[in-house]
């Protein structure tokens, strides 16, 4: 693969769109860019971000653990690709999502609804009680970013079965997955060369303000005119859009090492939206793409809440990995249901651990992206696991879990922490704990203890 | 009067004979059941959703007004396509960035699954600035100036789209506001942008997102009469799933649209565009039937390899082609929805239902037996009211008690999956069924579904005909309605005998329409006006279930012209 992120291209200098519009049209108005002209304030004092990672199939539960004395940990074949970053992790085994198995659904959705919200699924429409965790962050957070969260989910197949984040009780944030519209909407505005003409989106962008203050004056000049209960739909929509000239005025604090990124896509590969065409066998493509814009979004403080999903559990053979995937099986998802009865498992063990693989390269992207005075991964909560524990029976149990990141020094690495008998209600109020966020119980609260000592 | 409100009773006395005191309060026949033959008063539909008004002050009488409930609804993802296409004459791709439109047992345009979120604004402004783009980029394929000046052409612009995209014409206000977004976007970038952002205003604003029936006065106290250009709206929405096309405009304009006649005469020329009526119509039944497609992973593909994509694809079509064969036949009766054995098969679907393939690709007509009549047999229902491996028989009967005779199921108690009972490993669907319903009090409830659905039981999980059950003994297809209408009470076997009683109730028939009137006004069960759907329903009886009656009916009556502005 060739080096991802670079540098813009364009080479004269970063300018703001701003600074072009002021001087152009004197149109003064809040975008959701950076002050590039300025130098970034890249102090040692950066905030710290969270981010959630999560692989689908679960694991090989009986091989998955690190060996060792827990501070000098030996890790498995399958969190192998995770060694040179050993120092910079923490692998947590032993952890239930107890909402799962009382979900009622399927057990994609049971575990997929309920992997981040520790929640039960009372309405009786699949979707859970309450909140996903990354969004009680984003909440305590309430960061001056222009984004609130970023939800980005690789391969674009099975979104239903794995939404997986929600901003209330059955209120699903969706996920983007094409990265050229991520691309478009987070950093079509970010370096502006002033000798360049600005792009019909960098100019609509440039508009929003204008735009939408025109929207909420029909939003409020309509109010008087309708009943009691259309009032109260106007008055809602008045809020959001309210809430997002908020967000996008926003600007963030861009750490040293924003700057527009570069998408190396292939030229065959398919950028078409979600759902038509997806091809998952793309999905090696898809997940580096994400992870590049992921990160790029966390440096130049888009948002400091984030999450990379994959989605396909079922679709992809993994040609990259040059596996026999179907083999005598319908798909991959019906070889991992076939494990107990597999004598080799080698072909699961590799799928896997590429997974294991792709989080190592995230890691590395982080550990590259300076910020402050230390790097991305200093001021990172970031928290991997699989949406089950093992894949073979769809079960919450024994969650793959790994944590990278130093959380701004809340978070001692290299170590592998046995929290068995604890849930993710218990390990999601310890992330508020870490994040210095204040004290919270999570989830379904009968399935929660309270923080845990990692 | 009492013969314009007669809907109400056998409903109410059949469901009273069932639930007697032991299942759950709330149901809206319940609230209803005050014993008068004639329980519809202009505020009855709403008093039961609260449960604070047993006894309507006025039963038997209806208002002056039949109007109803219509809350202002937002475009659906189906709708906001179709308008994109037409508003620019299909040369600018819809975005898809428009949010998905969430639905759970109502119809789609029903407001209260569809709030905007925050994520759903940001997706909004990101859809209107894909559409804005594209204009922007081909603006000579938008607008057509002729020589005029920009700013005339703006003005020309403003008023075209802006009148097209809100369905009426602009207020002064309005057109000032667009006006002024173009002349800021156009001094710095051209016209060009200046049409494209007042584009990206409009397709946020909330005259383009939601259905707004603002009405033009009172005609009663709490009661408003539709303008036009509104009821032009609903027309276009419930027959075209699409705004209002030039011909509908011009009569509104005329102010034609007032008069049923004049509106008789759209809807008789909507329904001839079968291209755009099809399609609409296809989504009402999907929705009655609560229907949204059967993906594979919705289905154990260890006990249905069969079940592909591909067939998942097939038997969604199949059903859509289904029911155009019964809309486009001489008879687009609810009846032959009910009954009718002529559909279209693909090979992949031809192989589920043991019928001769056509050529793979292909779709050709079939005439099918008996056990293969009417909406309830496709596999795409029977495989949506299933479980994963299983047959579904309280999906199946709560499916047809609550959209074909319209009676409400109460919700079970809250400790109901707590409490549920164990079933011996592999138990047939029917001893599960005898286990529950003699289980604590569940029975008092499951009696409205499990017998009903247990008449299904010739119909497996993904709705492949089967004679023998998971035990090894012969299928047992009978099934009874408990309570209910007087032609369709009472045992059963099979659902070719179940739905030829379903066809012979005018209970039935009066229910279809009740649904249709949900479909158009984006309400539940419960919000519909028992007066305002009398008048429709009698008709639809009356030209015997004959569905393009039924909305000329709806599209004539009072409450098609009219709106209840609060319950």
């Amino acid at each position: 693969m060739t080096r991802r992120i670079a540098p813009s291209s364009l080479g004269r200098g970063r300018l703001s769109r701003r600074a072009v519009l002021r001087g152009a049209g004197g149109i003064a108005v809040a975008l959701p860019f950076l002050e590039s002209i300025q130098p970034a304030r890249a102090g040692g004092d950066r905030p710290v971000r969270y981010l959630q990672f999560m692989h689908v199939e679960g694991t090989l539960v009986d091989e998955w653990a690190p060996s060792g004395p827990a501070d000098a940990m030996v890790l498995s074949a399958i969190l192998s690709p995770l060694e040179a970053r050993k120092g910079d992790i923490v692998v947590v085994s032993g952890v239930e999502n107890a909402a799962a198995a009382g979900y009622g659904e399927n057990g994609h959705i049971s575990n997929g609804h309920t992997i981040f919200t520790a929640a039960h699924n009372t309405h009786d429409n699949a979707m859970p009680d309450g909140p996903s965790i990354d969004q009680v962050i984003a909440d305590r957070m309430a960061a001056p970013t222009p984004y609130r969260s970023l939800q980005f989910a690789i391969g674009g197949g099975n979104l239903g079965e794995y939404q997986a984040i929600y901003a209330g009780a059955a209120d699903p944030v969706p996920s983007d997955t094409e990265p050229t519209a991520i691309f478009t909407q987070l950093f079509s505005d970010l370096e502006v060369d002033p000798m360049l003409p600005p792009t019909t989106i960098q100019r609509l962008h440039a508009r929003r303000q204008s735009v939408l203050d025109t929207v909420l004056g029909s939003l409020e000049g309509l109010q008087g005119r309708v009943s009691t209960a259309d009032r109260v739909t106007l008055e809602n929509h008045a809020d959001k859009i309210r809430e997002l000239e908020l967000q996008l005025g926003n600007e963030g604090n861009a750490g040293a090492g924003c700057m527009t990124p570069v998408l190396d896509i292939p030229p065959d590969y398919d950028t078409a939206p979600w759902g038509s065409s997806w091809d998952a066998n793309r999905d090696d493509v898809s997940s580096r793409l994400l992870i590049d814009l992921m990160v790029m979004a966390l440096a130049c403080d888009l948002t400091r809440v984030g999450t990379l999903q994959y989605s396909n559990y079922d679709g992809p053979t993994f040609p990259w990995l040059g596996l026999p995937i179907p083999g005598a099986y319908t798909g991959w998802h019906a070889m991992v249901h076939d494990i107990p009865n597999l004598a080799d498992k080698s072909v699961p063990r590799a799928v896997f651990t590429w997974y294991m693989g792709e989080l190592a390269y995230l890691l590395e992207q982080l550990a590259a992206m300076p910020d402050g005075d230390g790097t991305l991964l200093d001021n990172i909560l970031l928290f991997s696991t699989a949406e089950m524990g093992d894949g073979a029976s769809h079960g919450g149990w024994s969650l793959p879990i790994v944590l990278g990141g130093r959380a701004g020094g809340a978070l001692t690495t290299g170590r592998h922490s046995n929290q068995s008998g604890h849930t993710t209600g218990d390990l999601y109020a310890t992330f508020v704990q870490l994040l210095g966020l204040g004290d919270i119980t999570f989830g379904a609260p009968e399935l929660t203890t309270g923080p845990l000592v990692l | 009067m009492t013969s314009a409100c007669r809907l109400g009773p056998p409903i109410l006395l059949s469901l009273g004979t069932v639930l007697g005191a032991g299942c759950y309060t709330g149901t809206r026949a319940d609230s209803h059941g005050d014993g008068e033959s004639t329980a519809a008063s202009a505020d009855s539909g709403d008093a039961s959703s609260s449960g604070a008004d047993g006894g309507d002050t006025d039963p038997g009488a209806c208002a002056s007004v039949a109007a109803g409930l219509a809350p202002m609804r937002r475009l659906t993802a189906v709708q906001y396509r179709n308008t994109i296409l037409d508003l620019f004459g299909g040369t600018i791709e819809p975005s898809a960035a428009f949010p998905v439109t969430q639905t759970y047992k109502e119809y789609s345009n029903n407001p209260s699954l569809n709030v905007v979120s925050l994520p759903t604004a940001m997706d909004l402004l990101q859809a209107a600035e894909e559409v804005a783009t594209a204009v922007i980029d081909d603006v000579d394929a938008v607008v057509s100036c002729d020589g005029t000046d920009d700013q005339a052409c703006a003005e020309a612009f403003v008023d075209d789209f802006g009148g097209r995209a809100f369905r009426r014409p602009l207020r002064d206000d309005e057109r000032a506001a667009l006006l002024a977004l173009y002349g800021e976007a156009a001094a710095s970038d051209g016209f060009a942008d200046g049409i494209g952002t007042v584009v990206a205003a409009v397709l946020q604003s909330p005259q383009f997102l939601y259905l707004v029936e603002e009405g033009t006065g009172e005609l009663a106290p709490g009661i408003v009469s539709l303008s036009d250009h509104e009821i032009a709206a609903r027309l276009s929405y419930l027959l075209w799933d699409t705004m209002p096309d030039a011909t509908l405009r011009e009569a509104a304009d005329a102010g034609e649209l007032q008069d049923p006649e004049g509106i008789q005469a759209q809807v008789e020329r909507m329904l001839a565009d079968d291209a755009r009526a099809t399609p609409a119509l296809q989504r009402f039944v999907r929705e009655w039937n609560h229907y949204d497609g059967v993906p594979t992973y919705d289905k154990d593909t260890a006990v249905y390899p069969q079940f592909t994509d591909a067939l998942s694809a097939s038997i969604d079509e199949e059903l859509s082609r289904f029911v155009a064969g019964v809309l486009r036949s001489d008879e687009p009766t609810l009846a032959q929805l009910l009954t009718s054995t002529q559909t279209e098969v693909d090979a992949e679907v031809a192989a589920l239902l043991g019928a001769d393939a056509p050529a793979p690709g292909t779709w050709a007509p079939v005439s099918l037996g008996p056990e293969r009549g009417g909406i309830l047999t496709r596999p795409a229902i029977l495989a949506e009211h299933s479980h994963r491996a299983d047959t579904g028989p309280i999906f199946r009967g709560e499916l047809v008690r609550t959209q074909l005779l319209c009676e409400a199921i109460p919700p079970p108690p809250p400790d109901a999956m707590a409490n549920a009972p164990e079933y011996p490993e592999g138990a047939t669907e029917r001893e599960r069924s005898e286990i529950l319903m003699n289980h604590m009090n569940c029975g008092t409830c499951h009696a409205l579904m499990n017998p009903i659905g247990l008449g299904f039981e010739d119909y497996d999980a993904i709705g492949t005909l089967r004679t023998v059950d998971i035990d090894g003994s012969a299928i047992d297809n009978s099934g009874e309605v408990v309570g209910g209408p007087e032609a369709v009470t009472g045992s059963f076997h099979g659902l070719a005998e179940l739905q030829a009683e379903l066809a012979a109730s005018d209970e039935v028939t009066a229910c279809f329409a009740h649904q249709l009137m949900q479909y158009s006004f984006g309400i539940t069960d419960d919000q519909v006006d028992d007066c305002a759907i009398a008048p429709v329903a009698e008709a639809f009886v009356a030209a015997d279930g004959d569905i393009r009656e039924l909305v000329i009916a709806l599209a004539r009556s009072e409450a098609f012209r009219t709106r209840k502005l609060e319950p």
